[in-house]
C-alpha cells in the first residue's frame, strides 16, 4: 500500500487551487479512499518512501457524517506532525462506519537531515468537501498549506 | 471604459460592485477593489462566488468587501473583509482562517546596504540558524504554565522574559496582547501543536527578509517611522500562530457547524460555519481566537529578539546602538470588535479580516501615539523576488472598508501551475543574479513562491492608494530571503 503500489483501483491525485492544494483520492471502498487521502497528505510533507516503519500511532474518531470524519481523520494526522514530529509511511483504516473511524498509522519521527521535509500543511478544510461512498469510493478535500 | 466585467459593475477606476442579485440570499452587495485588468482576472476565479457567499451571512453590515489581492480561499475569499453587527451578527472561524493572527512586522536599523552587503552571507546564516523555519522545525519548548502566559499575555509575556523592548509593545497592534483571551478555550491538542513552535517561522509563504529602502514616497511619514534614507536596511518578516492557531480553527469549526444548524443559518459552504456572536460557541471561539492571536504576537516577539541577536553577533554591536527599533506589527487574519460609523451612527461590529490588514486613519485612538498624526502603518509584503511596501491608513478607508487594506500581492497561479510554468528555470540562480541571498529549507518551494505566481504588489498597493483606502510611504527590496 505504499505509493509505488498504487494501481488504478486505488490512488490519489492533487487538484489545483490558487492558494492551496486539493486532494482527490479513490478506492474500492471508503476505507481505501480514506487511506489514499492520508497517503496524499503525507507525501506533501515527507516522501513516504524515505520513512521507516518504526512506530505505530492509533487514531479513533467518534461522531459526524462521512465528510466530517474525513476532515477529522486528516486533521488528526496533521496535528501529530506538529505535536509529535511524525513522518508517515502507511495507514490502515480498521473501522469506518457512519459514526466512527478507527485507524493506525506507521512511520517515525521527522529527522530533517534524512527526510528532507517538504511543505507544512496547516489544516484540512470543509470547502468543496465531497465524499462519494461508491463503489468505487471517491473523496475530495482541500488542504490549507 | 466598459461599465461591466462579467457580473461586476464598475463604480469608478478602482471599485466594482457585485450586485446583491448575483445569487439568492445575498443580504448586501459585494464591493471589489481592483483595476480593470485585475477585475478581468477576478471574474475568472472562484473568489467572487466566495464574496457572494459571505454576503449571505446574518448581520453583515454594508457590504462583503474584497481587497485588490483577493483570490480563491476556502469559505471566505483571501483578501476578504466583512463586518457583522455585534447584536445580530455572526462570527465565523473560517472568516479568520487557520493561521490566526498571521501578520507582518518590520524592524528598522541604522545600517545601510553598504554595511550589510559585505557580510550578507554571514548575516543570512545567523538569521537562518536563529529563526527556525520549515516543516518539523522547533522553536522553544514551553511548559503548560508558560503556554498559559503566552496565550493570555502575548508579546507582553515575551518582553517580560527579556525577549524585546517595552517600546515594542506600544508599536504592536493591540499592544501585542488582545483582551478577552481565555487559555482554557484552547484545546489540549492545540497546545500540544504549539508547545515547541514559539519563535519559529513555519513554511509556505512565510518569510524573513533583510531589505533595503528603495523608494520613499512620503518623506514626512517615513521619517516618523524611522525610515530615513534610500539604502537603509530593515528586516521584514511574516508568520503567525503556527500549529496552535491552526488547531483552534479546526476545533471551533465543528462547534460552529452545529451552532449554525441550531440557529437555522443556511450555509452556502461548510467552511462558512459560524455562530451568533453572543452564543456560547461564538464567545468560546472569540476567547480562543484571542488566545491564539496572542500566541502569534509572542511568536513574532521571540523572532524579533532572535533577529536582534543575529545582528548583534554579526556586527558586534548592541541592537540598541544599531537602532533596531520596531516600526510596527500588524495582523492580517483576525476578527476584532471595533466601533465604526454606519449610516451616521457609531455601531459595535465584529470585523473579520481574512488576508486583509487593519489600516486605521490619523487621529484614531488605537493608533500608537507616535503615529497618531500620520495614521497606522500598514505593512504589505510582495513576492520574494520584487519588493514590499509600507503604507498608512486613511480616513476614507475608515469610512469605506472598516479601516482595512490589502495584505500582500495575492496569488495568481496555483503552486502546481507555478512549478510547471517555471520548469527548468533555476529560481535560486535567478535571485542570486538579482543580488538576493537565499536560505531555504526546501528548494522546491522557490518555484511555488516565485514572482510569477503572484500579482505585482505595486499594482495592488496602487489600487489601495487610487481608491484612497491607504497611502504609500516607502518601498523596500530584498537583499536576503529566508524561507521554510
Amino acid at each position: 500500500m505504499d505509493a509505488g503500489a498504487v494501481t488504478r483501483a486505488r490512488g490519489y491525485r492533487y487538484l489545483e487551487h490558487t492558494a492551496d492544494v486539493g486532494i482527490e483520492a479513490w478506492g474500492p471502498d471508503l476505507r481505501a479512499a480514506f487511506e489514499e487521502s492520508a497517503m496524499a497528505l503525507a507525501a506533501l510533507m515527507v516522501d513516504p518512501a524515505t520513512v521507516e516503519d518504526r512506530e505505530e500511532w492509533r487514531i479513533a474518531i467518534d461522531g459526524g457524517d462521512p465528510g466530517e470524519l474525513l476532515v477529522r481523520w486528516l486533521s488528526e494526522l496533521i496535528a501529530l506532525v506538529d505535536s509529535a514530529g511524525c513522518a508517515f509511511r502507511r495507514f490502515a483504516i480498521d473501522v469506518l462506519d457512519g459514526r466512527r473511524l478507527e485507524a493506525r498509522a506507521w512511520g517515525e519521527r521527522i529527522d530533517p537531515a534524512r527526510h528532507h521535509p517538504r511543505t507544512a500543511v496547516k489544516a484540512a478544510t470543509y470547502h468543496a468537501l465531497a465524499v462519494d461512498a461508491g463503489p468505487p469510493a471517491r473523496v475530495t478535500v482541500i488542504l490549507d498549506l | 471604459m466598459s461599465d461591466r466585467i462579467g457580473p461586476l459593475e464598475r463604480i469608478d477606476d478602482f471599485r466594482w460592485r457585485l450586485p446583491a442579485t448575483f445569487r439568492p440570499g445575498m443580504r448586501v452587495p459585494g464591493i471589489v477593489y481592483a483595476d480593470a485588468s485585475m477585475a478581468r482576472r477576478i471574474v475568472d476565479d472562484r473568489s467572487l462566488e466566495q464574496v457572494a457567499n459571505v454576503a449571505t451571512l446574518p448581520g453583515i453590515v454594508r457590504a462583503s468587501l474584497a481587497m485588490p489581492d483577493i483570490h480563491w480561499g476556502y469559505g471566505f475569499p483571501i483578501g476578504g473583509v466583512a463586518a457583522f453587527d455585534e447584536e445580530e451578527g455572526v462570527v465565523a472561524a473560517g472568516g479568520v482562517g487557520y493561521d490566526i493572527n498571521c501578520g507582518t512586522r518590520i524592524v528598522r536599523t541604522d545600517l545601510t546596504a553598504a554595511d550589510v552587503r559585505p557580510v550578507i552571507d554571514r548575516l543570512a546564516d545567523a538569521l537562518y540558524g536563529d529563526v527556525p523555519a520549515g516543516l518539523g522545525s522547533r522553536g522553544t519548548r514551553e511548559t503548560d504554565a508558560a503556554l498559559e502566559r503566552a496565550l493570555r499575555d502575548g508579546a507582553r509575556w515575551a518582553v517580560e522574559l527579556g525577549r524585546g523592548w517595552d517600546e515594542d509593545l506600544t508599536l504592536t497592534e493591540e499592544g501585542g496582547a488582545m483582551p478577552g483571551a481565555d487559555p482554557a478555550a484552547v484545546s489540549r491538542p492545540a497546545k500540544d501543536r504549539g508547545r515547541t513552535q514559539i519563535g519559529s517561522l513555519g513554511s509556505g509563504n512565510h518569510f524573513l527578509e533583510v531589505e533595503t529602502v528603495s523608494e520613499i514616497l512620503d518623506a514626512a511619514a517615513a521619517r516618523v517611522m524611522g525610515i530615513d534614507a534610500i539604502d537603509q536596511v530593515v528586516v521584514f518578516f511574516h508568520c503567525g500562530s503556527r500549529g496552535l492557531g491552526h488547531q483552534v480553527c479546526t476545533d471551533h469549526l465543528r462547534g460552529m457547524a452545529r451552532a449554525a444548524e441550531a440557529h437555522r443559518i443556511a450555509l452556502a459552504d461548510r467552511q462558512l460555519a459560524c455562530a451568533p456572536i453572543g452564543s456560547p460557541e461564538g464567545r468560546a471561539y472569540l476567547a480562543a481566537m484571542a488566545a491564539a492571536a496572542n500566541f502569534a504576537w509572542a511568536n513574532r516577539q521571540f523572532i524579533t529578539h532572535a533577529i536582534r541577536r543575529a545582528f548583534e553577533h554579526v556586527f558586534q554591536r548592541t541592537p540598541e546602538s544599531l537602532g533596531m527599533r520596531l516600526v510596527y506589527d500588524v495582523a492580517h487574519n483576525i476578527a476584532k470588535t471595533e466601533v465604526h460609523e454606519v449610516e451616521g451612527r457609531p455601531r459595535r461590529l465584529v470585523v473579520h479580516r481574512k488576508g486583509a490588514t487593519r489600516a486605521f486613519p490619523p487621529g484614531h485612538t488605537d493608533v500608537p501615539v507616535r503615529y497618531r498624526a500620520i495614521g497606522q502603518p500598514v505593512l504589505i509584503p510582495g513576492d520574494m523576488g520584487r519588493y514590499s511596501y509600507l503604507l498608512v491608513g486613511t480616513e476614507r478607508g475608515m469610512r469605506e472598508t472598516f479601516g482595512s487594506a490589502c495584505h500582500g500581492a495575492g496569488r495568481l497561479e496555483s503552486r502546481g501551475a507555478a512549478k510547471r510554468q517555471l520548469c527548468g528555470i533555476d529560481i535560486a540562480e535567478r535571485m542570486r543574479a538579482q543580488g538576493i541571498t537565499i536560505r531555504v529549507t526546501q528548494p522546491g518551494l522557490l518555484a511555488e513562491e516565485a514572482s510569477e505566481a503572484y500579482k505585482d504588489v505595486a499594482d495592488v498597493v496602487a489600487v489601495c492608494e487610487g481608491a484612497g483606502i491607504a497611502k504609500r510611504v516607502a518601498r523596500f527590496r530584498p537583499l536576503a530571503v529566508i524561507k521554510g
